[in-house]
């Protein structure tokens, strides 16, 4: 979110003043002049509507005295106070940070595994994480939908022991060839996702529960979970940024960017690492919410080029936008009822995806 | 290097290669295919471990130099370099500047002015914001040397760095590394498969087969047809250059025996 | 980069397999032996039958299906747990061989080897050799492949209201040879249902207190479609959800909150949840609403509210004892 400003300025001013390269760092300043309010005007936008209607002016006041700014004004109910304040805002921007990290490490895999076509769920996140809330579900713990309790605890240990089987299995001596990696992700995944079916079927009770926690939502969203997830989503941001170039390096291939002074296999591990705990994290607290990490990083890819200093960066703001913008239609396509958020990520991203494959399958190779 | 041997699935690949490469040394390396020079080149890159033997970088042993500082030394072209297609021409070179960036990873106006120098001297300025994808064999191979360059090394691995160059940027390319080995003291190791230019550029040959080193010296002494009919296999001459005065290594005429007389392919 | 894109294909639609094949199991059981039925047309209903109330009977099922009778059938499996209420009500019990594993009531049917409920496979009903099999809604999909081994099989899909119940209970009474007692049952059921109805047209005028029906803790309630929704509102409730369509909505906490409702049913037991007053007071902005302010948050027993069967009277004179706990 706020991270993604700062350290660029000072590049994008450089870069406009060398020869040669306006054309693309223009369209470069452009994202960020555009892509920032952009974001903003988005958030601002989701807070104030809702399945129930708000005056915005009271909604900017009950934001602006929740910041001790200013007092608030008398036309604001207790009601529209603890909708805006405990409900409204804080599903807003869980819904950013979950947004960016997914399109954040979507473009990371990207980068590490040489293919276009990674996303952040590839190698046993998604189907980890679902198997861990699945047996969180059927077991007689409380649930505590509203903060990061078993349900998010089971999820994140069920993803990042799905990640670490993954490169266990594909592991080779000290190195891990990205092909092994992905093949070994689809086992451990099939395994995964049938084991929670069979969890399903032997609690069938709970399937309803299951079935609305895979599809995704930010219904429960809560100052106390983003909270939660925070320090740990913006410290894995600002590395993945950090770590834009080396990304460059890696498109060269292993040895190439060995003869460049990386340590690849630390690298990519750094860079595998950081990624599936971030998305993990969020899996946790939101549920599988599909297509955000593979259709932004894409997009962002085709409007800005392929430098990952400017494509993480992008996918962060822009995968913010786009997540905010899908949960606002989740909640006020058919208000007052509401729409798993997976879903319209899925109905705007499955046709997307496979408009891609068949420009890949053209020849633009992306 | 001194000693050093390779294994690659289980085979030995490469056996007690050495070699000891001086500031401005020009030299090639030649040998039929499958003769292992590929992965000699690799174990003085540092990219594939020797089963046995050492490899020294000036003086140190190669494991332990830290990667970012031995990249400030030694860089390598290898022999089909991968290129994302959608970079640009100038963002790859720039790439070669990698050891030498801090933590954020941003080029400073005396590194975009190496890049700028490195993209002249391999003569692709005109490329330079072009996309690497639109880029011809022969044009990526030019890209890559230009990062190697741009690395600012004291030595030059080079893999076949010529084998998709037409005659001009053959010899540009390496009328350049020449240039720079007499000029600024780099040191060359060129894996070759054309033994003319190998005559022609270099000052020493090493002559590869079977993972064995059978002929070390100047392109006189190594390039010797008999000696030479006998590692490749077929009969050959060696006409003298009327200029230069260096040995030419030509055919002696078609053979006339395709593959299964010999037993094995050429 | 062909080969990956395979892999890579491949994961993605593993992934999509799964969601699809998730999606279907938990739309197939969200009718757990319960209200789900949408809003099927009248015409769909039970025809009862129509040669009177002693065999031969013909009887016209949810499938538009003629099944005849000519005696009582005397090994009847039971898919449904509203239907083996119904059936052990009517005294048909000792001609049930079998039910579904969510069956549970009465203790009876503890005894009674069980079958599966979603989905279930044909030889397990098969090797019981039943003389009738009695399936709900949730069965839908597998009563032609039944049908094809030689079962006799009456789809009866959970009825859209009160009324459809009494309807169903009498049927069930005559096809198993328990014209009367299904008769008398469905009487009973019918001057208890018109009690409540008289009571709660005692009500002044005052509009109608606002409910909240809680099925799981992440918003999931009844819609205005449902069955226990039709319950609501005969019990004179004003249902949070009732701008929504469809048989189980989910909808955003905002909503409950800007409704302020009166009184919280929870059923999250139907999920296998365990919420209760002390968890609700806890979700932020809950700790104001009406009904938790005052005490007002019922824990009800899911499997009386959610089966179409003798019991679902008792549920409905819960509901009004619990909204109007003055009222006579």
């Amino acid at each position: 979110m706020s991270e993604a400003g700062r350290p660029w300025a000072t590049s994008v001013g450089a870069a406009i003043s060398a020869r040669g390269r306006v054309v693309i760092r223009s369209r470069v300043a452009a994202g960020y002049a555009l892509g920032i309010p952009l974001l903003l005007i988005t958030l601002v936008v989701a807070a104030s509507i809702g399945p129930v209607q708000i005056d915005p002016r009271n909604t900017a006041s009950i934001v602006l005295n929740h910041l001790h700014l200013a007092g608030l004004s008398g036309r604001v109910s207790g009601a529209e106070d603890v909708i805006i304040w405990q409900v409204r805002l804080p599903r807003v921007l869980t819904a950013g940070l979950v947004g960016a990290t997914l399109a954040a490490s979507g473009a990371s895999y990207q980068a590490v595994f040489r293919n276009p076509l990674a996303d952040p769920y590839l190698i046993g996140v998604a189907a980890g994480a679902a198997l861990g809330a699945t047996t969180a579900i059927v077991s007689p713990l409380p649930l505590d939908f509203y903060n990061f309790g078993y349900l998010a605890a089971f999820a994140f240990v069920g993803a990042m022991l799905a990640v670490g089987l993954t490169y266990e299995l594909a592991r080779v001596g000290r190195t891990i060839p990205p092909t092994a990696h992905i093949l070994a992700g689809v086992a451990v995944s099939a395994a995964a996702s049938a084991g929670t079916t069979l969890l399903m079927m032997l609690n069938e009770s709970r399937v309803l529960v299951v079935f609305s926690w895979l599809y995704g939502d930010f219904t429960t969203s809560s100052w106390s979970k983003l909270w939660s997830i925070l320090p740990y989503v913006a410290a894995a941001l600002l590395v993945l940024v950090m770590l834009g170039r080396r990304m460059n390096a890696l498109q060269l291939g292993e040895d190439e960017a060995k003869s460049l002074g990386l340590r690849v296999e630390r690298l990519k591990a750094a860079i595998i690492i950081t990624a599936s705990l971030a998305t993990a994290v969020c899996v946790a607290i939101s549920g599988l919410i599909g297509f955000v990490g593979l259709i932004v990083p894409h997009v962002c890819r085709m409007l800005f080029g392929p430098d990952h200093r400017v494509l993480v960066p992008m996918s962060i703001i822009f995968g913010a936008t786009f997540l905010i913008g899908s949960d606002l239609g989740a909640r006020t396509v058919i208000a007052p009822q509401e729409i798993p958020v997976g879903i319209l990520t899925a109905a705007i991203g499955a046709p997307f995806f496979l408009f891609l494959l068949r420009r890949q399958r053209q020849g633009m190779n992306l | 290097m001194l000693g050093v041997s390779v294994d690659l699935g289980g085979r030995r690949v490469v056996d007690d290669f050495a070699l000891a490469l001086e500031p401005g040394d020009l030299v090639a390396l030649v040998g039929p295919n499958g003769a292992g020079k590929s992965t000699a080149l690799r174990a003085a890159a540092g990219l594939v471990k020797p089963a046995s033997g050492t490899v020294k970088v000036n003086g140190v042993a190669i494991g332990d130099w830290r990667a970012g500082d031995l990249a400030k030394k030694l860089a390598v072209v290898t022999q089909a370099p991968t290129m994302p297609p959608l970079f640009s021409v100038r963002a790859m070179v720039a790439l070669g500047r990698t050891p030498y960036l801090g933590l954020f990873g941003h080029e400073t106006s005396q590194d975009w002015a190496i890049v700028d120098e490195a993209l002249h001297r391999a003569g692709i300025d005109d490329l330079a914001n072009r996309r690497v994808g639109e880029l011809s064999g022969g044009e990526r191979q030019r890209v890559a040397i230009a990062r190697a360059l741009a690395q600012e090394p004291a030595v030059l691995l080079l893999d076949e760095p010529t084998a998709s160059l037409d005659l001009r940027y053959q010899d540009s390319t390496l009328s350049l590394l020449r240039e720079m080995a007499v000029g600024s003291g780099l040191a060359c190791l060129i894996v070759l498969h054309d033994l003319a230019l190998a005559g022609q550029f270099c000052d020493r040959v090493l002559l590869m087969s079977h993972g064995r080193i059978v002929a070390a010296g100047t392109p006189e002494q190594v390039l010797e047809p008999d000696l030479l009919a006998e590692v490749y296999e077929t009969p050959l001459r060696a006409l003298i250059h009327p200029e230069t005065g260096r040995p030419v290594i030509v055919h002696a005429g078609p053979s006339g025996r395709p593959h299964d007389e010999r037993g094995m392919p050429s | 980069m062909r080969s990956w894109s395979r892999a890579q294909r491949r994961t993605h639609s593993s992934f999509l397999f799964v969601l699809i094949a998730l999606t279907s199991l938990a739309l197939a059981a969200c009718g757990s032996g319960a209200a789900s039925s949408s809003t099927s047309s009248p015409k769909e209903a039970v025809a009862v039958a129509t040669t009177g109330a002693t065999f031969p009977l013909t009887v016209t099922d949810s499938t538009n299906t003629n099944v005849v009778f000519s005696k009582a059938p005397m090994r009847i499996i039971s898919y449904s747990p509203a239907a083996t209420e119904v059936l052990f009500a009517v005294g048909a019990g000792s001609q049930v061989v079998a039910v579904d594993k969510f069956s549970n009531y009465p203790k009876d049917t503890g005894a009674l080897p069980k079958v599966e409920y979603s989905k279930p496979a044909p030889e397990p009903a098969v090797a019981l050799n039943p003389d009738l099999v009695i399936m709900a809604s949730q069965q839908e999909g597998q009563v032609p492949q039944f049908r094809a081994l030689g079962l006799t099989v009456l789809l009866l899909k959970e009825p859209a209201n009160l009324a459809g119940v009494l309807d169903q209970v009498r049927l069930v009474g005559r096809i198993t040879g328990h014209a009367s007692d299904g008769d008398q049952l469905a009487a009973s059921m019918q001057q208890r249902i018109d009690a409540v109805a008289a009571k709660v047209a005692k009500l002044p005028a005052s509009p109608a207190p606002k409910a909240f029906y809680e099925l799981t803790a992440d918003g999931y309630t009844v819609g205005p479609d449902s069955f226990i929704g039709s319950l609501l509102q005969t019990a004179r409730l004003a249902n949070v959800a009732e701008k929504t369509t469809g048989a189980f909505p989910q909808v955003s906490s905002e909503v409950v909150i800007a409704a302020n409702p009166d009184i919280i049913f929870l059923a999250d037991g139907m999920a296998g949840g365990t919420e209760s007053l002390a968890t609700v007071k806890v979700r932020p902005g809950w700790a104001n609403l009406n009904a938790v302010k005052n005490g007002r948050v019922y824990v009800v027993d899911s499997d009386v509210f959610s089966r179409p069967g003798p019991r679902i009277v008792d549920a409905l004179e819960q509901l009004v004892k619990l909204s109007y706990p003055g009222l006579q």
